[in-house]
């Protein structure tokens, strides 16, 4: 045993972290680190806005617009939901955008926009011929209790 | 500088200020994420083997926090170690698990690899005792790091094969999207010019973006060989340092919990800071000591 491991000493952490990674592929510690593996023909991106339709910055919700990009997929998932080009119809949206803002509620329940309306919003960006269009649509609101 | 690359050991110093250096973010990263989260809405990894809602209370996060900290102090002193090793590793876990589990993936899976595999080492001191663990505490870690940016290559090999490379093309949507990303974190207009700026460069020298990318590809798939020895570590840790730079000047994307492992235990920029610093030291003593002597005559 002990030669075995000397003998393989330089390569077995490697070598168990990939076997690792091909039996539980993305659980914490193992990562396939998939993201950016391709280059889709469109993205999203969620932003919060307020009553008066201004933006309130992701970071005074205790999140990111990369968090935001991630719970997006895993509700979809989870539920899912087909997603992706655009093509989650209104009632789909408004069910992601009530999970997304229902996550981000429980870990702010002690911030300042208690009380407040908070809306979710998401912008599809994609390519008309050779431009970048972008199309906004509202998912969900809601009052922070 | 050139021997401490040639020898393929770690001096005590070097071990000391890649531990002290690695606690720091870990320290930083713990914070972060008991200041962040209490419940964990969207189970993943070990939180999906709890059964029912999981509430972490603040006297529980307080207990966390000083075992941490003692943790961390019993880390750097060297006391302790194996304990202290596994204590670091459950508590990593538990913590980024609790991230994945609020959907935050910021893919620190090399902060508890690199714990659990220093862990491994110091087992494996435990029952042979002349193992040499001064060396694969470390190799260990950069063993887990460089893997791990293989297992990215594949995965891109794997989804996209080669048109990785071509699909690059469409990298404005992209870039697009992690600008904007930061515009809405902080409200920055700044983000949006920026974006507009690259995209307008990407479309300018598509060849040169094809070409970046290809050698994006076959950096991270041979970062595996940084594990021969030191200067391959060193060397293959600044290709991926001008890697990481290129990822975030043109997709405003820098992943913490990736290249800084990276940084720590490939290149160890404190203690290369450090023999700078000596050698500047050393020069000016003997610079000031010849002026000395030539004013003495």
């Amino acid at each position: 045993m002990k030669k075995v491991i000397y003998k393989s000493s330089g390569f077995i952490i490697a070598l168990t972290y990939f076997i690792g990674v091909m039996i539980f592929g993305e659980a914490h510690p193992f990562c396939k680190f998939s993201m950016y593996s391709s280059f889709a023909d469109y993205s999203y991106v969620f932003y919060f806005t307020d009553n008066e339709n201004k933006m309130i910055k992701c970071t005074d919700l205790n999140t990111t617009g990369t968090n935001l990009a991630h719970m997006y997929t895993t509700i979809c998932e989870k539920n899912d939901f087909k997603h992706g080009h655009g093509m989650e119809s209104d009632s789909v949206l408004h069910e992601i955008g009530k999970q997304m803002l229902n996550i981000i509620r429980i870990n702010n329940l002690k911030l300042t926009h208690n009380n407040k309306k908070v809306k979710i919003n998401r912008m599809y960006f994609y390519y008309e011929g050779k431009d970048i269009k972008c199309k906004k649509q509202e998912m969900y609101e809601t009052i922070f209790k | 500088m050139n021997s401490f690359l040639k020898n393929n050991s770690y001096s005590k110093l070097e071990w000391t200020l890649m531990k002290s250096s690695f606690s720091l973010i870990w320290l930083l990263s713990f914070l972060l994420i008991i200041s962040r989260y209490n419940y964990a809405p969207t189970p993943e990894s070990i939180f999906k083997l709890l059964p029912g809602g999981f509430y972490l209370c603040f006297n529980a996060k307080i207990f966390l926090l000083i075992t941490n900290l003692l943790l961390i102090y019993f880390y750097i002193i060297e006391k302790h170690i194996w304990w202290s090793l596994m204590g670091l590793s459950l508590i990593s876990l538990f913590a980024f698990s609790l991230e994945d589990s609020n959907s935050d993936f910021n893919r620190n899976t090399m902060i508890t690899g690199v714990f659990f595999a220093q862990f491994i080492a110091y087992s494996i001191k435990k029952k042979y005792i002349d193992f040499d663990v001064d060396k694969y505490r470390i190799q260990f870690s950069v063993q887990l790091i460089s893997i791990s940016y293989t297992i990215s290559a594949i995965a891109k090999l794997n989804t996209s094969g080669l048109k990785w490379i071509t699909d690059g093309l469409l990298m404005p949507l992209q870039i697009m999207k992690t600008n904007y990303f930061g515009f809405v974190n902080d409200g920055n207009l700044e983000h949006i010019t920026n974006a507009n700026h690259i995209i307008n460069l990407v479309d300018k020298y598509s060849l040169g973006v094809m070409f970046v990318l290809a050698f994006t590809l076959i950096i991270e798939l041979f970062a595996v060989i940084s594990i021969i020895n030191k200067k391959y570590a060193f060397v293959y840790g600044l290709l991926l340092v001008f890697m990481h730079i290129g990822f975030y000047l043109v997709l405003d994307v820098a992943i913490a919990g990736t290249y800084i492992p990276m940084l720590i235990f490939m290149i160890n920029p404190v203690f290369i800071f450090w023999i700078i610093l000596k050698a500047l030291k050393n020069y000016l003593i003997t610079a000031l000591g010849s002026n000395g002597k030539a004013n003495t005559f």
